[in-house]
């Protein structure tokens, strides 16, 4: 299924994704879609490290080293 | 970049305030993330098994797949020098889906780094390379472009050209004896190497040259990977490919120079030059590169299948 959805983009912007999306040979809804799929997973992944962190810190876990001891 | 991220890198980044959530925000933001299904799978392991994530959290947490390529594993169990099963599966699946760097905090892969056909490190060394202009040198647009006839591909494609023939004819051997898919994809990328030599030679810029040489360079990497693969496994046995590796590792060094120095047109004309002429004035050397191309001159449809 997919959704079409209506932005409003200000000057600036509106010609910096021109510019992307002709230097890149990409539509402009792929530049958009790839863009938003990238800052999604950004918040999706602060946003479970805020339940999860605690959850790890339990078993042992604080640091990168903690993990790379335990898990190859 | 396309960047690999393997299972401990990844989990890392979600669990711990360590420097790997830092890599996975800069993977996501400005290169292309990749992990294979067996990351994921290994990921959700973890999460489910050590930490009793709920499976509410578990299926929000994968959310974060999506600005990540996942690619697939592998068929079969690649057995790769030195490393353990699972992340010989993993590395292989980093190797097809051509990663430009595969980062890991596992210590045994790490410690195999200068066998393997990528660029391998810790999360510590990327973040430092990264945050380094000229670490990784992918030339821009703003370069100066009118020097691209300068750079000759002639030495170079003739060589790489030589190789895809002796790899053709190799193949056709290997496939008359054993129909292990390997064969296949050694054909592909042996014959990919000259292929994106020649394209080079054509390039229409100083970037667009350089893309292709680095494609050229990680395609002689994957050779070498299924010509190591082939020759480990012994699938056919009689047939000692140790000469193919050698060249395979001579394009590599070649093509790894020309990538690694092209972005700097005043030291690259020099170098390279310099190189050529040192190359050549090797007699041992020159005489082994004759030998060996005399002995590969010959019609590839006039061999018999």
């Amino acid at each position: 299924m997919s959704n079409t959805i209506t932005i409003r983009l200000d000057d600036k912007l509106a010609k910096k994704l021109d510019h992307v999306a002709e230097h890149t040979g990409r539509t402009k809804s792929d530049v958009i879609r790839d863009a938003l799929r990238r800052q999604l997973a950004i918040a999706i992944l602060d946003e479970v490290r805020e339940e999860l962190v605690p959850l790890a810190e339990k078993h042992g876990w604080y640091t990168d080293e903690d993990v790379f001891r335990d898990v190859s | 970049m396309r960047v690999f991220l393997d299972t401990n890198v990844l989990v890392s980044a979600i669990l711990t305030r360590g420097l790997c959530r830092d890599l996975l925000r800069s993977a996501l933001e400005d290169h292309q993330a990749l992990v294979s299904k067996l990351v994921v799978d290994e990921l959700v392991k973890v999460l489910r098994d050590k930490i009793g994530v709920s499976e509410l959290e578990l299926d929000k947490t994968l959310m974060i797949l999506d600005g990540v390529e996942v690619v697939n594993d592998q068929g079969g169990v690649p057995q790769t020098a030195g490393l353990e099963p699972n992340d010989a599966v993993i590395f292989a699946a980093a190797l097809a889906a051509e990663a430009d760097v595969f980062i890991t905090g596992d210590q045994g892969i790490l410690a195999e780094s200068h066998r393997l056909p990528i660029d391998v490190v810790s999360p510590r060394r990327f973040m430092e390379r990264t945050s380094q202009p000229d670490a990784y040198p992918i030339p821009t647009d703003h370069e100066d472009d009118s020097k691209v006839s300068e750079f000759s591909t002639d030495a170079i494609g003739e060589q790489a050209f030589e190789f895809a023939l002796s790899i053709v004819k190799l193949c056709r051997t290997l496939e008359e004896r054993s129909r292990d898919v390997t064969v296949r994809r050694l054909l592909l990328a042996g014959t990919s190497i000259g292929a994106n030599i020649e394209e080079a030679s054509a390039a229409e810029s100083r970037r667009d040259f350089t893309l292709k040489m680095a494609m050229a360079s990680k395609e002689a990497r994957e050779t070498n990977y299924w010509l190591r693969l082939l020759n480990q496994s012994a699938v056919v046995p009689e047939i000692d490919l140790e000469s193919y590796l050698e060249k395979s590792l001579e394009l590599i060094r070649l093509l790894t120079a020309t990538v690694k120095n092209n972005p700097r047109p005043h030291v690259v004309s020099r170098d390279l030059e310099a190189a050529y002429r040192e190359m050549a004035g090797d007699e041992v050397r020159e005489a082994e590169a004759d030998e060996w191309a005399e002995g590969l001159i010959g019609d590839v449809a006039d061999d018999t299948r």
